[in-house]
């Protein structure tokens, strides 16, 4: 927490850290990963993130958040059939959000030039709109909001950027994701995964739009 | 501070100074790139040879459009330009599709069931080097199979597969073969196949567009087609529907399918009734007056007329000095002679027996007195008054025909083609500007000394060159008629049985389950008098394939490399044959690939391949273009893809490790050659020179200008800064040679005009077109001249005969999913059906129907069309089996009947070389029933 939202008192590890560890958790997944999963310590990061949210969001029954019986071969090879390479040739429930549009080249060009606006670029080999980069540019933006909050600076910016980002992206096609999901039987872990996703970008743009303005009734149970 | 955490972003050039306002501030971004750089599609979008140039952000291609920069040929005629079509346009939607293949995957469920692992390159290499290594200690090399395609990779890719295929003895199976683009009937007649470039389409004063859809198929170039027309070029198609092609056509001509060669046939009688032959042109450039032996049927030849004589030296009849006279081998002048093209004559045989002989032309005419028009049309469907319009409108006027490359899919394909050849010989309607007839041909090819050198630079070119040309002037000692071209021809003849290129039709045979479909008399010809089987038997004991049946009957085959193709989709019997006959017995498939497909569904290790502006590369050379267009690397590669280049490098690399670590080192190959495999990579990179594909790409470059294929000075710098560049000769690759034309800076491509102009002789038996095969199998079988034959049913005895072509929305399956073109059609598998057929089925527009025979069924939907002919239902290929119910596509109803008489061999250019004669599958007319699904 740095001294300028603690003064604010918008705690820093809320939403954006909510949105780091939901980006790390969609990468494809390492032994290490799986094993955060198996021992717990993932429902912990995402429980401790999600009370300090400005807006109650439940994560959720823990058995829900099972990564199915410890195996991990298998929980790799889930989430190639989910999210990369699928039983038809391609992934069933893509985490590229181009896919969802119409012209995925166009969606890719608005990505790159929202990131570079804000002095970002991709790291070699990624894909601007695969869902990790969007949930970490949102991690930034939200991160970037904290600051410009505790230090008096250009909050607003910072918001509009967010909601534009939800409202024409991620906003758009996570609940698309969701529903080619529930057609695939997942492993517990993703269902409960791109569900809370879904339901926190949706709480977010909802909070992100109040007409009073974010922050300013933290207590709203948007979950 | 604390500080955000970033891993799939990067902190780069400074946030803009501007409050962030609305959307509206990003899309005023537009138009800013980092860089632009030049690429084509290298796919085998036949000819396209397209440049495009891509633009980049942030290292992705986020624009894309045609270069449109080719320069005029020859003046009066059109330029190329803009070149490209949808596909093209929107190739970035592939390069970025839900089909990408990132990373490498190690098969972890039953082959097919879609459950995969992640693996590392090293655990993937590792794990294709052991299966490589296993099935040579187990089996020996040529139980290592290539799928000779590289359609998705390339020629690059191409290159790099079959120099390892090469280096560890294994099999590539040739692509002619496989995909079936050889048209055995233009090979009969001329011992080659060729094409003219596209721009001398325009030249042509009649364009039969025939077995060919180029409103679909050729859209770039379709212009010259219409541009002739406003120089009073007439376009016809011939067609059994009423093609998309039809609808820009003057005239259509709905021939029945399968009998073409009765209407080309019926126009050629016309011809020669009306005295409307060229018969100076039949007397120099054919076979038309050598002389035959009325009592075997067969050519007079030396051997006839003096003991120990030649078998390829044949007579005319000299009209001038009454006398019998040798055809010269060496040149088509004829000098003083004049070849009867009528009577008959007595010759004095070795034996002392006298005979009677008569030109081929006289025997022509006998066959053409089977096809009056009126005879020709109760056959073909088209009136006899049409017929003879259209023969006397080709006797007067240059004829282009443009044939595609459904005519050679057809079971008699290739009596449809030699009636064509017919109809142009007789109306001299070859050899020069605007006439002729084509198919898929390749061209220069740069890369030639490069992959034979042994050394690099261009010291190492110059003596590949001179050793290619040491041996051309030994054959041409050997035999000091032949020309060039033909010295070129036979080299790569003898080549080929010591190279890594083998027909399929064998490993088919032996390995794939089609021997039993073969073997189904019913399917096919009547003519074909014994089981298939015996034919096999014949050809194979009297040596006609020798060094060419790889692998051979008992060699398993156990390691599959598919790199840029799709075997199950594209093998007619696909999933059907080779999932049930060939699959059990491999023990790895590798797949390489930048999609996913079907094939790779299938498949035991997926290697993730780079695809266009992620890797340099070249699209294909061919004839119809000669130009050399070049394709960048514009971006790196997507997740852990690499080019095919680097992952056959590497693998070499691997399989000198792994196998040092197992002590196995050298083995013999299929032609009794040592192989090792301790310095594979010296080998296949020449001591470790060509590390790199940019490197490799600039050496082929400037060994095509020591070759002289390429302007003197071209770099890898000039393609970078243009795009492309004119080839300014054909080299030494065989097909390019077989042009037979020269090739000007200044002026379109017309093949054959060596022979027209030069009077240089043909690569045949006879040295000159010729029309009639005195072999044994195609006297049996009534073709030792042109001739109709009905289609057999193959399949069945069911009422609908399926047809097929490239359609508009895909080249091949590379673009079928592609979701923007999807919205240009049904967006899912369907057969054009017509109206008064599905009417009494119950079937609507937009139905599932079930097609079915005896060879198996397939479900789609409907799509109902008066242009269909009744009878007649189509199917355009390149839609993945993924996307029909079941996964079960046309292919699985086709048998992939192979014509017996392609297996003819013994017999002058009835030899096999590198994609030209041998046996070939046909899907055309393959018949089926349709019922609506339940």
């Amino acid at each position: 927490m740095t001294e300028g939202a603690a003064a604010a008192g918008v705690p820093p590890d809320g939403r954006s850290g909510l949105y780091a560890l939901l980006s790390r958790s969609f990468a494809f997944p390492t032994p290490e990963f799986h094993r955060e999963i198996v021992d717990g310590r993932w429902l912990e990061s995402a429980s401790s993130s999600l009370a300090t949210l400005p807006y109650r969001l439940q994560p959720g029954a823990a058995g829900a958040w099972s990564a199915s019986g410890g195996d991990y071969d298998r929980f790799q090879s889930e989430y190639i059939r989910l999210f990369e390479v699928g039983a038809r040739g391609s992934a069933p429930c893509n985490l590229y959000g181009g896919h969802y549009a119409r012209d995925r080249l166009r969606t890719m060009e608005e990505l790159v030039r929202f990131y570079n606006f804000f002095g970002l670029r991709l790291s070699p080999g990624l894909m601007p709109d695969h869902i990790t980069v969007e949930l970490e540019f949102m991690h930034y933006l939200a991160f970037q909001e904290a600051e410009a909050g505790g230090s008096g600076g250009d909050v607003e910016s910072y918001l509009r950027a967010q909601r534009d980002f939800l409202d024409r992206h991620m906003g758009s096609w996570l609940p698309q994701l969701q529903a080619a999901l529930g057609a695939q039987r997942p492993l517990p872990f993703y269902r409960a995964l791109v569900r809370l996703a879904a339901r926190f970008v949706e709480c977010d743009r909802r909070y992100l739009g109040r007409p009073d303005g974010p922050g300013r009734l933290g207590e709203g149970n948007y979950g | 501070m604390a500080s955000p955490t970033l891993a799939a972003l990067q902190k780069a050039e400074a946030a803009s100074e501007q409050p962030y306002r609305g959307w509206e501030d990003i899309y005023r971004q537009q138009w800013r790139w980092d860089k632009v750089a030049w690429v084509s599609h290298c796919v085998d979008c036949y000819p396209g040879n397209c440049p495009f140039r891509v633009y980049v952000k942030d290292g992705l291609v986020l624009y894309e459009e045609p270069g449109a920069t080719y320069q005029e040929i020859e003046p009066g005629v059109p330029d190329h330009n803009p070149m490209g079509c949808q596909k093209g346009a929107m190739w970035g939607q592939m390069l970025y599709s839900k089909e990408r293949i990132l990373y490498p995957l190690k098969r972890v469920g039953e082959r097919g069931s879609g459950k995969w692992k992640r693996i590392s390159w090293d655990q993937a290499l590792s794990d294709v080097a052991d299966g490589i290594l296993d099935a040579i200690q187990e089996q020996g090399p040529q139980s290592i199979i290539h799928e000779m395609t590289g359609a998705q990779g390339g020629p690059m890719a191409l290159a790099a597969v079959m120099r390892f295929i090469g280096l560890v003895g294994g099999v590539s199976m040739d692509l002619d073969g496989v995909v079936n683009d050889f048209a055995p009937g233009m090979y009969l007649t001329f011992g080659k196949i060729f094409a003219s470039s596209v721009d001398d389409w325009f030249l042509s004063d009649i364009v039969l567009i025939w077995h060919m859809n180029p409103a679909y198929t050729r859209i770039p170039y379709y212009h010259f087609i219409s541009e002739a027309r406003y120089k009073g070029a007439e376009v016809y198609t011939i067609a059994p529907d009423f093609s998309p092609s039809a609808v820009h056509a003057d005239y259509h001509m709905p021939v029945r399918p399968g009998t073409d060669a009765a209407l080309a046939l019926g126009m050629c009688k016309a011809i020669v009734d009306e005295g409307l032959f060229d018969a100076a042109f039949i007397r120099e450039q054919t076979d038309l007056p050598l002389l035959a032996r009325l009592d075997n049927q067969r050519f007079l030849r030396q051997s006839d007329l003096q003991p120990g004589g030649r078998d390829d030296q044949f007579y005319f009849f000299d009209a001038k000095s009454s006398s019998v006279v040798e055809a010269p081998r060496g040149t088509l002048e004829l000098g003083n002679v004049q070849p009867a093209l009528e009577g008959r004559y007595r010759v004095r045989l070795a034996d002392g027996r006298d005979v009677e002989v008569a030109p081929v032309f006289e025997l022509v005419r006998k066959r053409l007195e089977e096809y009056t028009p009126e005879k020709a049309s109760t056959i073909c469907g088209i009136h006899a008054d049409d017929i003879r319009a259209l023969a006397r409108k080709v006797a007067r006027k240059r004829t282009n025909i443009l044939l595609g490359f459904n005519s050679c899919k057809n079971y008699h394909g290739d009596l449809m083609e030699r009636a064509m050849c017919l109809l142009l010989a007789l109306t001299r309607n070859w050899g020069r500007k605007g006439a002729g007839i084509r198919i898929w041909s390749a061209g220069p090819w740069p890369g030639m000394m490069t992959g034979m050198k042994l050394m690099p630079g261009p010291e190492g070119a110059e003596r590949a060159l001179q050793m290619v040309d040491a041996m051309i002037r030994s054959l041409k000692a050997e035999d000091p008629t032949i020309s060039q071209e033909l010295a070129v021809t036979e080299l790569s003849t003898r080549a080929a049985a010591m190279g890594e290129m083998a027909p399929p039709a064998f490993f088919w045979y032996y390995h794939c389950g089609f021997r039993d479909n073969w073997n189904h008399t019913e399917w096919h010809d009547p003519s074909m008098r014994r089981p298939f089987d015996e034919y096999m038997d014949e050809a194979l004991s009297k040596g006609w394939w020798q060094g060419h049946v790889r692998p051979g009957e008992n060699t398993i085959p156990r390691v599959y490399i598919e790199c840029g193709g799709d075997t199950l989709r594209r093998t007619r019997g696909g999933q059907n044959q080779l999932l049930k006959h060939l699959w059990p017995k491999l023990k790895m498939v590798v797949f390489i690939d930048w999609r996913m497909n079907t094939t790779g569904m299938f498949s035991d290790i997926v290697l993730p391949a780079a695809t266009h502006a992620e890797k340099i590369n070249f699209h294909f050379s061919t004839a119809h273009m000669n130009q050399m267009v070049f394709n960048d690397q514009s971006v790196e590669p997507a997740g852990e893809a690499k080019s095919e280049a680097q992952m056959f490098r590497l693998l070499t690399l691997k399989l000198e490790e792994r196998a040092k670590a197992r002590g196995f080192l050298e083995y013999l190959d299929g032609h009794g050659m040592t192989k090792r495999l301790d310095d594979l990579y010296a080998r296949y990179t020449l001591n470790g020179y060509f590390d790199e594909d940019e490197k490799l790409v600039r050496e082929m470059i400037e060994d095509g200008t020591v070759e002289g294929v390429l302007p003197e000075g071209t770099t890898l710098e000039t393609l970078r800064r243009r795009g492309y560049i004119r080839f300014t000769d054909w080299g030494h690759s065989p097909m390019a040679v077989n042009q037979g034309s020269d090739l000007k800076p200044n002026e379109v491509h017309s093949p054959l005009r060596h022979h027209t102009e030069k009077k240089l002789p043909y690569p045949t038996l006879t040295r000159r077109a010729q029309f009639y095969i005195d072999h044994d199998w195609f006297f049996e079988a009534g073709e030792e001249l042109p001739t109709h034959k009905e289609v057999p049913k193959m399949g069945g005895d069911y009422p609908f005969v399926l047809t097929s072509g490239h359609p508009r929305w895909s080249i091949h399956a590379a673009n079928i999913m592609n979701r923007i073109i999807q919205d240009t059609h049904q967006g899912r598998p369907f057969m054009f059906m017509n109206s008064d057929d599905a009417a009494p089925r119950g079937i609507r527009e937009g139905d599932q129907v079930r097609a079915y025979n005896d060879m198996g069924e397939f479900r789609l939907w409907a799509k109902l069309s008066p242009a269909v002919r009744p009878g007649q239902v189509i199917v355009y290929n390149g839609f993945e089996p993924v996307m029909f119910p079941g996964w079960k596509d046309p292919s699985n109803a086709e048998p992939g009947m192979v014509k017996w008489l392609h297996l003819a061999g013994g017999y002058g250019h009835l030899r096999y070389r590198s994609m030209c004669w041998q046996p070939v599958p046909i899907d055309r007319s393959v018949r089926l029933e349709v019922e609506r699904a339940g």
